[in-house]
């Protein structure tokens, strides 16, 4: 049974391993059920190697490279994001559940707060986001720079994001009742039902350019088009 | 000797008892005369700002009072300037500002306000005074640093009413205009804590100098601006409170507006704290609870009064300015004031390049090369300084006839050449030009969704930025703000 501190980007992190070298944090590689933790290849060995050593990175270079080239995030953003993300994960498990999530408390009381964390998680798959997925959600949110490729995070990207907001049903269009469920969300009990209502119509009439009483990702994309999106759909990360 | 004893008058002349009121309104007929004619030359519209035009018009007018010995007011003096002209203006521009913007570049802002002040000050004194020593200037005076620290300080602040004067003609993108606009806005404060440090040290004398003395003057720079702020603020609070009450006296709505946000001015001059970011902040404060509470038409009204005053005033300013410049004891000092010129165009650039790469790190939207450049070019002089450079007292600084003289120059120089040049550089550059439209229904609730979402990332991310605290401050605001002012 040992406990070993070290310091991570400014950050201490404890880690301490009992008897079934059981190691906190994991890296997002090694899963965790309730009697066994399964290691990744990598974090047996580094938790070895912690063990005489105390200067080594959780995230080793190789996953940083990787998601650096995947998202565009440099290295040291990539740290502190996991530094987050181990935070947030407050089971130790790897991945985030919606619960640990929905147990930051500006975010429990957002009115959109569950569509955002909705957008973490893919459809189909499981209801956890190991930290590949995060970063790459978050890699929306990069700004845009003229000097690099956006992938992720170019206008298109951003603008596909802010529709999904709506769009909960997946059919590329937002119907006029997907439009009055995130009315009602954002405006909450102050406006009434028939204001509502016609702010959707309006809504819907002022951009539905083919007349099928929805709202495309075309369409969509029309309407904001003197929307500086670039910039209102950007976050500085912290280096 | 027959008494003889007057009649009664069919008329009398009695020019004494008006005169000044008199010829005053006769020169703001004047100015307004001249905007007509010169809105009507599309010609020279097109190729002047019209600030130029009314200082010129002043000069004309100051030429013909000053030969023909008909009438001796000198309008601009600092209390007249301070008291009467500039609230109207400045509230104008806090009622009216973007607050979102202006909030959303608060930052880069300050940054610019606070440290470019400070830069610029520092640089430009002791620049003239290292060049000083070396007897350029003549050996008439003799400065000690304090004196000319005293001079950069009112020489270095950006003017708020030129540059509205001549940003308001050129149209510019938002961005651009609330950095130079916010920055010309909050130096004011730093500029009266400068300027007034500088006084008081120069009253002391530079070698009674205590640490005492310095640790006061950095003390004395929180509270002027904080405190004016918030002055501002609880003045603005208090309007937004007592419009709430005025359904049944609708008439007398904007007069609380007015009366409350010139109080909110008065109250702060009366501590020397800043007036300028007192006001600002008063109609930055007020706006959105005190549009809810009036009438319609009141609101009308507001606007309409409101601008009305801001342009006379700025009016009457230019003009004054021109007819202040007419009398015989200037002193000119033809190195001084070409150095002086320099300096403040060589610092503004390179304090402009310098924090704009500080600030730059920090934003999301970069300040790129056109917009430093604007920036940079839109550093204009005007009234403040002029004002300021007034109230020096001549026994205590014996330069005060030359930096008279020299502040009359730089703001002729930032307002007729900078002003004039600035809209063709602006076209050549490419700048992009502000589009004023309203919002169409899918763009603002498009926007606020956006905004939801960027303050749930960045609650995720763990990141108190911008939209985190928008978010926070508006939660604040529909539970307690709102129920109480509304």
């Amino acid at each position: 049974r040992t406990s070993t501190t070290r310091t991570y980007r400014g950050e201490m992190l404890t880690y301490y391993y009992n008897s079934r070298y059981r190691a906190k944090p994991l890296c997002y590689h090694c899963v965790e059920s309730k009697f066994r933790v399964r290691l990744c290849v990598k974090c047996y060995f580094l938790i070895l190697y912690n063990m005489g050593n105390k200067s080594s990175v959780m995230l080793d270079e190789q996953d940083i490279k990787a998601l650096q080239a995947d998202t565009g995030f440099s290295g040291s953003q990539i740290e502190r994001l996991y530094s987050r993300f181990t935070s947030l994960d407050k089971g130790g498990s790897g991945s985030l559940s919606r619960e640990d999530f929905l147990r930051i408390p500006e975010l429990a009381i957002n009115p959109l707060g569950d569509r955002i964390v909705h957008a973490f998680f893919k459809e189909g798959t499981d209801d956890r986001v190991n930290f590949k997925d995060f970063v790459t959600v978050l890699a929306h949110f990069r700004p845009i720079k003229r000097s690099q490729e956006n992938k992720l995070n170019g206008r298109d990207e951003k603008l596909r994001f802010a529709f999904k907001m709506y769009d909960l049903d997946d059919d590329d269009a937002i119907s006029r009742d997907e439009l009055l469920a995130v009315l009602h969300m954002m405006v909450g009990e102050n406006i009434s039902e028939d204001q509502l209502n016609s702010i959707a119509e309006r809504t819907i009439l002022e951009a539905d350019k083919d007349n099928d009483q929805m709202i495309s990702f075309r369409e969509f994309c029309t309407a904001l088009d003197r929307t500086d999106v670039e910039q209102k759909m950007s976050i500085k990360f912290l280096k | 000797t027959v008494h003889h004893m007057e009649r009664f008058p069919v008329i009398v002349q009695d020019f004494g008892r008006v005169e000044t009121p008199f010829i005053i309104s006769l020169w703001i007929f004047c100015a307004c005369l001249g905007k007509i004619g010169f809105h009507m030359s599309p010609r020279f519209s097109k190729m002047f700002p019209e600030s130029c035009m009314l200082i010129l018009l002043g000069v004309i007018i100051g030429l013909l009072l000053f030969y023909t010995h008909a009438a001796t007011v000198s309008p601009l003096t600092a209390n007249v300037f301070f008291i009467y002209m500039l609230p109207p203006i400045i509230l104008d521009a806090g009622y009216f500002m973007p607050n979102r913007l202006f909030f959303d570049h608060l930052g880069t802002i300050l940054m610019f306000a606070v440290v470019g002040t400070i830069w610029n000050t520092l640089t430009i004194g002791i620049s003239l005074y290292a060049l000083s020593l070396t007897g350029i200037f003549g050996d008439m005076y003799e400065l000690p640093i304090l004196h000319m620290l005293l001079f950069s300080s009112l020489i270095s602040a950006v003017d708020p009413i030129a540059v509205l004067a001549v940003f308001e003609e050129i149209q510019v993108e938002e961005v651009l205009f609330i950095l130079v606009f916010g920055e010309s806005l909050l130096n004011d404060g730093i500029t009266v804590v400068l300027y007034h440090m500088f006084e008081g040290f120069s009253v002391l004398g530079q070698y009674n100098l205590i640490m005492q003395d310095y640790l006061a003057a950095s003390a004395s720079f929180l509270l002027v601006a904080l405190g004016g702020t918030a002055i501002g603020i609880i003045w603005g609070f208090l309007t937004a409170f007592v419009t709430r009450f005025t359904k049944d006296v609708r008439v007398i709505e904007p007069v609380f507006i007015f009366v409350m946000s010139y109080l909110a001015y008065l109250n702060a001059e009366i501590f020397h704290l800043s007036g300028i970011l007192s006001i600002t902040f008063c109609g930055i404060a007020m706006k959105n609870y005190t549009t809810q509470n009036i009438s319609i038409k009141s609101q009308t009204t507001v606007k309409y009064a409101m601008k009305m005053l801001a342009q006379s005033s700025e009016t009457i300013i230019f003009m004054f300015l021109g007819v202040s410049t007419v009398h015989d004891d200037h002193s000119w000092n033809s190195a001084f004031v070409g150095l002086t010129i320099l300096f403040c165009s060589v610092y503004r650039v390179l304090g402009i390049l310098m924090l704009s790469a500080v600030a730059n790190t920090f934003r999301v939207q970069k300040i790129d090369f056109v917009q430093k450049f604007v920036l940079s070019y839109g550093g204009l002089r005007g009234a403040v300084a002029f004002a300021l450079v007034l109230t020096i007292d001549k026994d205590i600084i014996p330069a005060q006839p030359m930096f008279v003289t020299t502040t009359i120059a730089v703001v002729y120089f930032t307002v007729f050449f900078q002003g004039i040049t600035i809209k063709p550089l602006v076209e050549m550059l490419g700048v992009r030009k502000s589009s004023h439209r309203k919002l169409t229904m899918n763009e603002r609730l498009h926007e606020r969704s956006m905004d939801y979402l960027m303050a749930g990332v960045e609650d995720i991310i763990g990141k108190h930025g911008n939209f985190y605290l928008r978010d926070k401050f508006k939660r604040f605001n529909t539970k307690y703000l709102t129920p109480c002012l509304v």
